[in-house]
């Protein structure tokens, strides 16, 4: 019997069920990459509760497989969360791999399909990089005392046979000097510093006390560093005694003491009292330990006062809530699921809306213009006005809900800058800005793929490696910049990298070996068009088909893809250097923005996002080459296409007749359509043309003016496609 | 509907995981209860502060911001919901939770993977229902 047959019913659950396993196994993702760079308790506890919560849900949901890899990656969250292993690359290499493995996983849940998966290596690997640490024996010199008994003997020392804490951390401190540098996980670990072979707690307090006096109690530029040194030390007692409250704390302080080393803050009064605070409360922590008081305990109140110094006031009250858990704190009570379906349709009833909205407006004018003095008349006014506003406001608030920030595709790029890196031998640290730049969910879900393929381009073809990279006089570690910003109705991407740049000559060369293009092409090409050359289908510049970036998806799909978002890419390079590939997108494939032109009787809106310029056209510099006619335009050649002729409208043709032509941009290539007349800034929402007229290409849609009347708008990237002029 | 209460019993499920949510919830609403929900143990205060009456709590113990203890020992020392019935939902292994559940005041505890039949039974004892 299927595991489907027992869910019968319960779909409402099950796609629940593929939702939160969705968003949580991002969130993991992304939390591990992180976790890797910048070890923190509480991305360890979201990570946790993620595998605790797959572990939960897939057990009651039959997925037996799915739960056993939770299992044992929980429990290696465990041993994180207990220190008992360090989230060392190996590690956070086996999570994400059974991450890979849940991704999927849920495809075929959601496919509703069975499998019967060989999980047994997988398992066999999350356990043994579970069990790594838990038993370092292996690794102790032969001279050391059996480790083994090192963390459930710190725990007892401490907790069990009630002997003085500062006595325990003294034993403890002796088997550290005996034990030598414990292994965790066969990467060797630094001895610990001269202190701490040496010194107790409560000698290491002593200090702290010493080196306040010193200093008139405090915090000094001279003194910052010994401070920091003794509290990173108590932090390892407490984690050696298993005191992760207490650990927390001195955590804490030393974090405020690091911040000051670094010269991120200032040494202040307040710091000054934080840090004697610490130290009076660590001091009577040994005292109580002493008269056999039990030992580990928090001190919130001196965490918060700490974390104001570190963060501001605005984090004081969850000192627990680092990253990802205020913003869990922030949004899931105040957000609810929608159905797309319900969205588009909302959208769509807005839409509607809008065009009620504009023919009553043309009803009221033509109406005003017959009646002039009539109350009825200035009151429909006011009314008329009134709708006017609250329609367009409705329409923003519906807008507004379609759109997402752009996190939602940026989030998946650490991971993949992550394994890329290291499958290719470079590093590269991936920098984020503007995260929260909102646009449509529609936009979003066409630019993913495209953004994907330009990032791993970057960390392939651009940035070298650490060797190449040091001969040049460059720093080891390459950066790739993402970048997101919003201009006007557009947002804007920038690829950025400091890597090689694009040898625009190679790529002609190229071009020619390939016979892309033609000598006589190629000696008239301007450095704008030999770089746009990698949009051409089938070319590429690796000289090897890598893994990565040669699967056949190429640069041209990423050119196109963005073509039919009505949007434009840009390069700019410099050899040596890097480069940056520039993203422009209309924020939403809603409602349009564009100039609606004259073609003898007829009218259409040509979007503003494909429209470079409007010119009065100069007969003189159109010529026709085979068939297809040419303008010559700010020293370049464009192909130019009548929309009298494509559109078989009814043309009256004389000689006197003014002709203007609008030079549109798909993408890098510019093309001029020849108009009859410039009609003026239009705002259209589109609506389909529905299912009799079905699409008709170059056709994105129709949209009904305030006097009733359809309106066609042109589909640029489309048309120019059909026209095979593309 | 309950004799006793003359109107549906309300039931507040705690759980941090969405599934569970709408698993518990979809279970509990086919008997014609109504349910509430919250994320974890801060919201779920902050609804049953909101809710006129509740029933019935059904509480994870595994959650961020404030765990399942942390909400079973603020409910239990409240004057207003100190003595509504509290389930344990979890999926922690263990005596040792399930004690420590039971002693500060939770009235029943069911471990995951739980099905859809033992919580209905529980409820319903709870709830003096069907």
């Amino acid at each position: 019997m299927s595991v489907y047959d027992n869910l019968v019913g319960m779909e409402e659950v099950l796609d629940e069920f593929i939702v939160e396993t969705t968003e949580l196994l991002e969130e993991v993702n992304e939390d591990l990459v992180h976790l890797e760079s910048d070890p923190d308790d509480d991305l360890v506890n979201r990570i946790f509760r993620a595998f605790h919560t797959f572990k939960g849900t897939c057990g009651f949901l039959g997925f037996t497989q799915a739960k056993d890899v939770a299992h044992v990656a929980e429990d290696i969250l465990n041993q994180l969360r207990n220190g008992k292993i360090q989230p060392s690359s190996a590690i956070i290499d086996n999570l994400l791999e059974s991450c890979d493995w849940f991704s999927q996983f849920i495809n075929d849940v959601k496919e509703r399909e069975e499998k019967d998966y060989e999980i047994a290596p997988l398992i066999a690997k999350l356990e043994a990089a579970r069990d790594g640490a838990e038993a370092p024996v292996a690794s102790v010199p032969a001279n050391g005392s059996p480790a083994a008994e090192e963390p459930a003997g710190g725990e007892e020392v401490a907790a069990g046979n009630g002997k003085p804490v500062d006595e325990a951390l003294e034993e403890t401190d002796g088997q550290a000097v005996e034990t030598a540098p414990p292994a965790e996980n066969g990467e060797p670990v630094a001895p610990l510093p001269e202190v701490a072979r040496e010194e107790s707690a409560s000698d290491l307090i002593h200090h702290i006390d010493d080196q306040m006096t010193k200093a008139s109690q405090q915090v000094t530029t001279d003194n910052v560093g010994e401070l920091s040194t003794y509290f990173d030390q108590l932090i390892s007692y407490c984690n050696q005694l298993q005191l992760p409250k207490m650990a927390h704390v001195i955590e804490k302080t030393h974090d405020y003491l690091v911040a000051v080393e670094k010269g991120k803050l200032d040494p202040s009064a307040d710091g000054n009292v934080a840090i004697v605070e610490a130290m009076q409360w660590i001091k009577e922590i040994l005292e109580d330990a002493e008269d056999g008081k039990p030992v580990d305990a928090g001190n919130s109140v001196l965490v918060d006062d700490i974390e104001v110094l570190l963060h501001g006031p605005s984090t004081a009250k969850d000192s627990k809530g680092k990253r990802g858990d205020q913003k869990a704190q922030a949004t899931p009570a105040q957000t609810i699921r929608v159905d797309m379906e319900r969205l588009e349709n909302l959208m769509n009833l807005a839409g509607e809306l809008v065009l009620s909205r504009n023919q009553l407006g043309q009803a009221y004018t033509d109406l005003s213009a017959v009646k002039t003095s009539d109350a009825s008349i200035d009151n429909l006014d006011q009314v008329n006005n009134a709708l006017g506003r609250i329609t367009t406001e409705i329409q923003e608030a519906v807008m507004q809900m379609r759109m997402l920030p752009i996190s939602n595709v940026f989030r998946k790029f650490p991971r993949v800058v992550r394994d890329l890196s290291k499958a290719k031998g470079k590093e590269v640290e991936l920098v984020l800005i503007g995260e929260e730049t909102e646009l449509d969910r529609s936009v979003i879900e066409a630019i993913s793929d495209p953004l994907l393929h330009l990032v791993r381009n970057s960390v392939d073809h651009g940035v070298e490696t650490p060797d190449i990279r040091r001969a040049k006089g460059k720093p080891e570690i390459g950066i790739v910049t993402l970048k997101a910003a919003h201009e006007g109705n557009h947002i804007v991407i920038e690829i950025e990298d400091d890597g090689a740049g694009i040898d625009a000559d190679k790529l002609v060369a190229k071009a020619l070996e390939k016979g892309v293009i033609g000598s006589v092409e190629a000696d008239t090409m301007t450095q704008r068009d030999k770089l746009n050359l990698i949009f051409k289908p089938g070319f590429s510049t690796a000289a090897k088909v890598t893994d990565v970036s040669g699967r056949g998806v190429g640069m041209d799909v990423v050119h196109t893809n963005v073509s039919k978002l009505n949007g434009s890419i840009d390069i700019e390079t410099k050899i040596g250097v890097g480069s940056k590939m520039t993203i422009k997108l209309p924020l939403t494939l809603a409602i349009v923005t564009g100039l609606k032109v004259a073609v003898w009787d007829e009218e259409y809106i040509i979007p503003f996002s494909s429209i470079i310029e409007t010119v009065k056209l100069d007969k003189s510099a159109l010529t026709k080459v085979e068939d297809k006619w040419v303008m010559r335009f700010r020293d370049s050649v464009v192909n130019t296409l009548y929309l009298d002729d494509w559109f078989e409208v009814k043309s009256k043709r004389n000689e006197d007749q003014e002709y203007y032509a609008v030079v549109v941009s798909v993408a890098e290539f510019r093309y001029a359509l020849v108009v009859t007349g410039l009609k003026g800034q239009e705002e259209a929402v589109i609506k389909p043309l529905g299912q009799v007229l079905g699409r008709i290409p170059g056709i994105a849609g129709g949209t009904i003016g305030g006097d009733g009347v359809i309106t066609l708008i042109l589909d640029i990237p489309e048309l120019v496609q059909s026209m095979g002029l593309g | 509907m309950n004799k006793d209460l003359g109107r549906k019993p309300v039931v507040l499920i705690a759980d941090d995981s969405s599934t569970v949510r709408k698993f518990v919830s979809f279970s509990l609403k086919a008997h014609n209860l109504d349910v509430i929900t919250a994320v974890d143990g801060m919201d779920a205060l902050e609804k049953l502060s909101q809710t006129p009456v509740v029933d019935l709590i059904i509480v994870d113990l595994n959650m961020p911001n404030m765990d399942g203890f942390e909400f079973i020992e603020n409910v239990r020392g409240s004057d207003t919901y100190g003595n509504v019935p509290i389930i344990i939902l979890s999926s922690e292994r263990g005596e040792q939770s399930k004690q420590r559940g039971l002693s500060i005041g939770a009235d029943a505890y069911i471990e995951k993977p739980f099905d859809a039949k033992n919580i209905k039974y529980q409820v319903a004892k709870f709830l003096n229902i069907d």
